[in-house]
């Protein structure tokens, strides 16, 4: 018996102690040399549907890397050729002629011709494909395959940013098969899905028939999804993986002071941190009601608190070099709490006595903005019950409007600030904050078309002014992307939404 | 035997079966609707009713249920509402992971908690018998999740020597796939031995004390000899149904560790499929544990009943032995 305990005893030692003699921890994700690149995660991919944009910010992040578009807006929001290498637009704006680039091919090889990109739009405008861009979509009225290369988009009427649906307009090989679309991917970008084990990692490599092969540098792509924020912070530390991809703006903050790695916060306009108050329930469905909550805010104790500093306070939900902020720039940032108007607004409505209502929210960053905005309110006579709950029970409250104000964010803002009125479901016309509006529709049209003879720009500065004075939508700040990456990572672009470009990204 | 296994084998069967129907009218008297988790909070109404169409959302819980207990007898585990992939590929990965590190781990368990049960039994009261005695308070005493990322900042941000986490397979990569099973198991079987050792001392000392014991030292046999011959058997009878316990739980409780170690297993799967509502891997893995739990009793069972003559004899009293 003593023999076979300690033949037990050394096989243990043997299986603890040999993997720590190999290649041990240190150099995972930088081991394979200067081509590779690995990321670590916390959340992980919910498949790769070229039309769902809605899951994890992970998501979004690989659509660029395994789809391309027909045009990419830079970082001025002026189109670039991507898939399409030149364009047109008849007189009236009505009809946009896009000329694909010769030769194009999937990433299996086979032929990308103009009816692929016309299945691509209807496709995102099916109801049943669920596209998160389709209220974009639905702004083409016919797509037509004039030649293999040649696609006519039409318009029923002319929008005054339509390289903005563009953008978000992914290329997919057309698949019968919804299933095989969203697991099995065949695309158009710069790399394609070589591995996928589905809540452990996922693997890219070069697209070998890429229109700009050339340009890519890394040989694989691994992203690792770690479960938690804390996980993914372990895997970098350890030095597994050379990029992070989600982090706490507390350890954000700590890792931009720190020489050895890099940080970039992107894509002002990404995600905006915002408070929706519901306009079909009491009390705020008063519009008094409404600016006495906006007033009591101070946006900048939120920022300094909660994100560390590292993002400033806006008043109105658009990035610098929107038409959104262009039209309003005295307005956009310069909205200091005013506790007495406060007061003065809420006893207007009706509540000189005060207010109580309750704030719905989750756990994390969201819970820490109403908590912090709580205290503030509470100067004015606002008296805020936080609701902290848990993800899906917020979208089910959030969606059955049950609730009286809710923390969240609204994504990709960052583009034309019509379009993304459009996109952005809780700005929307009788969107969920159930503020609803014949003069605010009249607003949203006069800046989403083009309407010959009036100032765009005007036009957009009145929508500003009534959405500050509605005060149903009340933005924060803006919750940019924010990645930290080893020394040796170089060449990383974003998009405008502050997602990442790796097609030129190399290490070493 | 052959009556008393085919009557334990309908019992699970119907305790499967029962479970399975708890697990599914649990799971949809949860709050949160999977169609709004994949769409998003802020979709319009039409998106989110053509994914709750196309996750079959629509038809009476009654016939969803049927229509997914029809699958799963014929071995069609469906597909994840989430990710579209093939359920049985998503479960069964997993599975083989918290399998591996149930393995490793209760191999640490077993192969240092009784040895020191047995060293502190036989040296009892002496200083060996204290030092194992304050390695069990401190094994017991410490959470796993704490010790998991104490060895994670010594070992793999410190030391660079072994990985923080991991997600080899074994297969493809085994030395990859060991490696990154060594902090895990530490941290998930450090206590699990320290439970072996406190109960297999008390085991030694209880059957030290046995008749058979003191005849077998009047014999003048060496200790040794009987260890081997007749301690280490009662011993075992004592611990088995304590085994069974402890496999099953490491199965359930790898949970949190796989979480710190980001390891891609069964209890790092079953938090994400509750976090997302992916009702088709949920109920599968739930049910699959259950009947792992169900398999490892019935299995302690058998064996007792072949280690144990009195048992053996009970069941034949009762009839259930032929």
């Amino acid at each position: 018996m003593k023999r076979h305990l300690i033949r037990l005893c050394l096989a243990l030692a043997v299986l603890l102690l040999l993997p720590a003699c190999g290649s041990g921890g240190g150099g995972g994700g930088t081991g394979g040399g200067s081509e590779e690149l690995t990321i670590a995660a916390a959340e992980q991919f919910d498949g790769f549907d070229s039309t769902s944009l809605a899951g994890t910010n992970i998501q979004a992040a690989v659509m660029r890397q395994l789809y391309d578009t027909l045009v990419a807006l830079d970082a001025d929001r002026k189109p670039q050729p991507r898939l399409a290498e030149s364009w047109e637009q008849s007189p009236d704006h009505r009809t946009m002629t896009l000329h694909l680039r010769p030769g194009l091919k999937f990433s299996d090889g086979s032929p990308l011709t103009a009816q692929d990109v016309v299945w691509n739009v209807t496709h995102g405008q099916d109801e049943k494909t669920a596209a998160t861009a389709r209220p974009l979509f639905m702004a083409i009225s016919k797509a037509t395959a004039v030649d293999p290369a040649t696609v006519q988009l039409t318009f029923p009427k002319p929008l005054a940013a339509p390289f903005d649906m563009l953008d978000y307009l992914f290329i997919a090989k057309p698949q019968d098969d919804p299933q095989k679309l969203k697991n099995s991917p065949v695309g158009s970008g710069p790399f394609k899905l070589e591995k996928w084990d589905a809540g452990t990692s996922a693997t890219l490599t070069p697209n070998p028939s890429f229109w700009d092969a050339k340009s890519v540098k890394l040989k694989r792509v691994t992203f690792k999804f770690a479960g938690d924020l804390q996980a993914a912070q372990l895997l970098f530390r350890s030095k597994q993986a050379d990029f992070l991809f989600d982090s706490t703006w507390k350890d954000f903050a700590s890792f931009a002071k720190q020489s050895g790695v890099q940080t970039l916060m992107a894509g002002d306009g990404g995600r905006v941190e915002m408070f929706l108050l519901n306009a079909a329930k009491p009390p705020f469905d008063n519009a008094d009601a409404r600016r006495a909550f906006a007033a009591a805010l101070d946006r900048g104790a939120i920022t300094k608190t909660v994100y560390r500093g590292q993002t400033e306070a806006w008043c109105l939900p658009w990035p610098e070099g929107s038409v959104g902020y262009e039209a309003s720039p005295d307005l956009a940032r310069s909205c200091s709490a005013d506790p007495a108007r406060s007061r003065e607004l809420l006893t207007k409505a009706g509540h000189a006595d005060g207010l109580r209502f309750s704030i719905l929210t989750v756990a994390g960053i969201d819970a820490e903005v109403s908590q912090v905005a709580q205290q503030q309110l509470a100067k004015a006579g606002l008296n805020a019950k936080i609701d902290s709950v848990e993800d899906t029970v917020f979208f089910d409250r959030a969606f059955a409007g049950d609730w009286q104000v809710l923390t969240s964010t609204v994504q990709r803002v960052a583009h034309d600030s019509a379009t993304s009125i459009q996109l952005g479901v809780p700005l929307q016309n009788g969107g969920v904050s159930n503020f609803k509006s014949d003069e605010y529709q009249r607003l949203i049209d006069s800046v989403l078309y083009e309407n010959p003879g009036s100032d765009r720009v005007a036009d957009m500065r009145k929508l500003n002014e009534f959405l500050l004075d509605q005060a149903f939508f009340v933005p924060v700040t803006s919750q940019n992307p924010h990645y930290v990456f080893a020394k040796d990572v170089k060449g990383l672009q974003v998009t405008l939404d502050g997602y990442l470009i790796l097609q030129n990204v190399s290490v070493g | 035997m052959t009556r008393f296994v085919l009557g334990r084998v309908a019992q699970m069967a119907v305790t499967l079966l029962g479970a399975s129907v708890v697990v599914f009218t649990v799971l949809r008297l949860m709050p949160g609707d999977p169609a709004l988790v994949y769409a998003g909070p802020f979709a319009g109404s039409d998106v989110v009713e053509a994914v709750r169409d196309r996750m079959g959302l629509h038809d009476p819980l009654p016939v969803q249920y049927l229509l997914w207990l029809k699958a799963f007898v014929t071995g069609d585990l469906g597909v994840s509402s989430i990710s579209g992939l093939p359920v049985s590929q998503l479960v069964g990965s997993a599975l083989a992971q918290t399998a591996l590190l149930t393995l490793t781990t209760s191999l640490l368990a077993i192969g240092v908690g009784v040895p020191l049960g047995l060293l502190a039994a036989l040296r009892k009261g002496t200083w060996a018998d204290r030092l194992v005695a304050g390695f069990n308070t401190v094994a017991l005493g410490v959470p796993n999740f704490w010790l998991g990322l104490i060895l994670v900042i010594v070992f793999a941000i410190n030391f660079s020597i072994l990985p923080a986490g991991g997600s080899a397979k074994l297969t493809e990569d085994p030395l990859g796939a060991l490696t990154s099973l060594v902090l895990p198991t530490i941290a998930l079987g450090l206590a699990p031995a320290a439970m072996l050792a406190r109960l297999t001392r008390g085991a030694v000392i209880e059957v030290m004390h046995e008749d058979f014991m003191t005849m077998a030292a009047a014999k003048g046999m060496s200790i040794g000899f009987v260890i081997r011959r007749s301690l280490l058997r009662h011993v075992f009878l004592n611990l088995l149904p304590v085994l069974a316990i402890l496999v099953g739980s490491l199965l359930t409780g790898a949970a949190i560790i796989e979480s710190v170690f980001t390891l891609p297993g069964a209890g790092r799967l079953i938090i994400e499929s509750t976090r997302q509502r992916d009702y088709a891997v949920l109920q599968t893995l739930l049910v699959i544990f259950v009947a792992v739990f169900l398999l490892v009793t019935f299995v302690a069972d058998i064996l007792y009943s072949v280690l144990d003559p009195r048992v053996r004899g009970h069941l034949m009293r009762e009839g259930g032995v032929r």
